[in-house]
């Protein structure tokens, strides 16, 4: 089997706190290749920012946070990598772009010096070569004025430029794997449309593999390929987008599904809720995770704690009750 | 219909002034400019546009937060444009809002039953057990438990907090709630929690929400009406389905196929707009739309279109619908 360009497995994360050891996420597993789009999909809390900063090992490791499970990045295990060797990585092959770009671009640099920065920090080239390369990014992500924009701080800029510029700076090392946290939130729908459109072109174009982070089910149906769905810090189904969208297996992704409200529909349908609420990290639910808040839950659920198993469909579902459920449309 | 008409307003502007040396007012921000419309009881008029459009300005000129600059507010035939605060408390109890941030909007230093109480206390009600009966009354409304009234703002998740906002703006029992996107932080589980309650209270109350959004989505699923915004102005309104099927206005073609479908294999016809939102600082003469506009004439570029009937209830302004 051909190596994956990113395979995650077993990810488990924690964060030391006052009252004793949370964990935020679970045996997490999955893989992106080279070229493809994946999501990552869940509501506040799920753990799916707490994966990508893993991925990247962005929490203290002496002091907040400890890993486990394997990171593989080209076969090599991120994880167990000398601190020296990951700062080259950073940035480097991996890049990320993150939700809010007016508190991620630092405001008393000019636009084109933080794209210079990461440039000569990796690739080591002179200024005015790095310059260059700079506007070459800024006009890359469709910004026009490349050269005028460059000498421009972060504040003169609209959102959606800015997230423009938030992105130059990511490809600009032309990174193997871009992990984009919900890039698109706060920003408006037409601006939306247009910044998922260069993420689509750019990961044809450049070949990169992408992790979408949202929470958007509407965003990933039109730009990914594959989508893992998480509830708590445990990715509960993974499947291709078709096959999730016509035949979701689990109980959570069929409730999500059905509760968002479509343009094309109106009011006549009732609207689903999924009753309760997440629970605290703190108070995880015996047995199924979900199960406090699923409507197809048997006694036995509460018991015992579903694996994540591979269907003859192509979905991977972590549910006691996924043969039956999938036959339920 | 008439007797249904709770508020309407005429050609509403509310302009900010911006202020250069010594304090003299060198320009305006025209945030809404020459709006007109009306509510009715029992009906839910959604408000959709983009950031910095006008439209939580006008929502919170309609009740009087804000005094407009010109133009006229009528409350069931009460002229309110221009009354003082002593003089619009007694109608603050006909008319509320809920905010999109309820964490902000809730004072992290009271708890929830002080919060509510406050209302009623500003309004002079009952004695202190009346008005701790009412509050525990609207508390079950809106979901929520009576142990609730002695935990803090932050004590409550997101979705809590904004039935605590609904129960606020319950308590007085208004006609018309101005909702300023009430779901828009909200994670999709709870989000239709909360839109389920909301449609639930209007029918019990006939109650009118002018529901302010930028979700599409939200809005067909919310609305009986839609007025689209661009900067500052109405450019478009119409009874919902008729607006989401027979779009007129280039705007509203622009904003309705930038909304993303959650159906994989649905690729529709995108109309990607060139240009960046001009400034209300100085917005462009003739049809505010016209420096983005697919269809944009000579005639868009000098003479800014009347805001007129094409067909039933449905109304634009463009010289080319």
């Amino acid at each position: 089997m051909a190596e994956h360009l990113l395979e995650l497995n077993n990810l488990t994360t924690g964060f030391h706190t006052e009252r004793g050891d949370a964990i935020a996420v679970q045996g997490v597993s999955f893989h992106v290749d080279a070229g493809e789009i994946i999501a990552l999909v869940g509501e506040s809390g799920c753990g799916k920012s707490v994966t990508s900063q893993s991925i990247m090992r962005l929490y203290d490791e002496k002091r907040t946070a400890w890993y486990e499970g394997e990171v593989l990045f080209e076969g090599r295990n991120l994880l167990a990598l000398p601190e020296k060797e990951m700062r080259q990585i950073r940035g480097g092959q991996i890049a990320m772009v993150f939700q809010d770009s007016l508190s991620s671009l630092n405001p008393v640099f000019t636009c084109g010096d933080q794209i210079m920065e990461s440039i000569r920090i990796h690739q080591h080239l002179p200024k005015n070569e790095a310059r260059k390369n700079a506007v070459e990014m800024l006009r890359l992500v469709g910004i026009p004025d490349p050269e005028e924009r460059f000498s421009q701080y972060p504040h003169e800029l609209s959102g959606g430029m800015r997230q423009r510029v938030m992105i130059a700076c990511a490809l600009s090392c032309h990174p193997k794997l871009l992990i984009a946290d919900e890039p698109t939130t706060a920003l408006d729908v037409t601006i939306q449309a247009q910044i998922m459109e260069l993420i689509v072109k750019l990961n044809k174009e450049l070949n990169m593999g992408v992790i979408l982070i949202t929470h958007d089910l509407s965003v990933v149906a039109e730009t990914c390929s594959r989508v893992a769905v998480m509830y708590l810090g445990q990715v509960v189904e993974e499947a291709d987008v078709a096959a999730l969208y016509s035949h979701p297996c689990h109980p959570y992704t069929k409730g999500l599904l059905k509760s968002i409200p479509r343009v094309s529909g109106g009011r006549r349908e009732e609207l689903y809720i999924i009753e309760g609420t997440v629970p605290l990290l703190s108070q995880i639910p015996k047995g199924c995770r979900f199960c406090p808040r699923c409507p197809y839950a048997i006694p036995a659920c509460s018991e015992q704690s579903p694996e994540l198993i591979a269907m003859p469909s192509g979905h991977k579902v972590r549910c006691l009750r996924a043969a039956e459920l999938q036959e339920e449309v | 219909m008439d007797e249904k008409l709770i508020l309407k307003a005429e050609d509403i502007h509310t302009w900010f002034p911006v202020r250069g040396i010594a304090g003299r007012t060198i320009n305006h921000v025209r945030a809404v400019d020459g709006v007109s419309l009306s509510l009715y009881r029992g009906e839910t008029y959604g408000l959709v546009g983009e950031t910095g459009c006008g439209k939580s300005t006008l929502g919170r000129t309609l009740i009087r937060l804000l005094e407009p600059n010109k133009g006229r507010i009528l409350l069931d035939g009460t002229d309110i444009t221009h009354m003082s605060a002593r003089q619009l408390l007694p109608l603050r109890r006909r008319m509320q809002m809920v905010f999109q941030d309820p964490y902000s909007s809730l004072d992290g230093r009271m708890h929830i039953g002080d919060i509510l109480t406050e209302t009623l206390q500003i309004q002079k009600r009952g004695n202190r057990k009346e008005n701790m009966d009412q509050v525990l009354r609207i508390l079950s409304d809106v979901g929520l438990l009576p142990e609730h009234i002695y935990r803090y703002p932050h004590e409550l998740s997101g979705g809590q907090r904004q039935r605590v906002g609904l129960a606020r703006a319950l308590l007085t029992e208004p006609e018309l709630i101005i909702c300023d996107e009430p779901v828009s932080a909200l994670d999709v589980s709870v989000r239709s929690q909360i839109i389920r309650l909301l449609l639930d209270l209007q029918r019990e109350r006939d109650l009118c929400y002018l529901f302010i959004s930028h979700d599409m989505s939200v809005v067909r699923y919310m609305a009986d009406r839609v007025g689209v915004m661009y900067l500052g102005h109405l450019v478009e309104e119409a009874p919902a389905d008729e607006l989401f099927e027979h779009p007129l206005h280039p705007y509203t073609q622009v904003l309705l196929s930038a909304v993303p479908v959650p159906e994989p294999g649905t690729h529709r016809m995108r109309i990607v707009l060139d240009g960046e939102l001009p400034s209300p600082l100085s917005p462009p003469p003739g049809c505010p739309f016209h420096t983005r506009c697919p269809r944009a004439t000579a005639q868009c570029r000098e003479i800014a279109p009347e805001f007129k009937e094409t067909a039933d209830g449905h109304l634009v302004a463009c010289h080319q619908p």
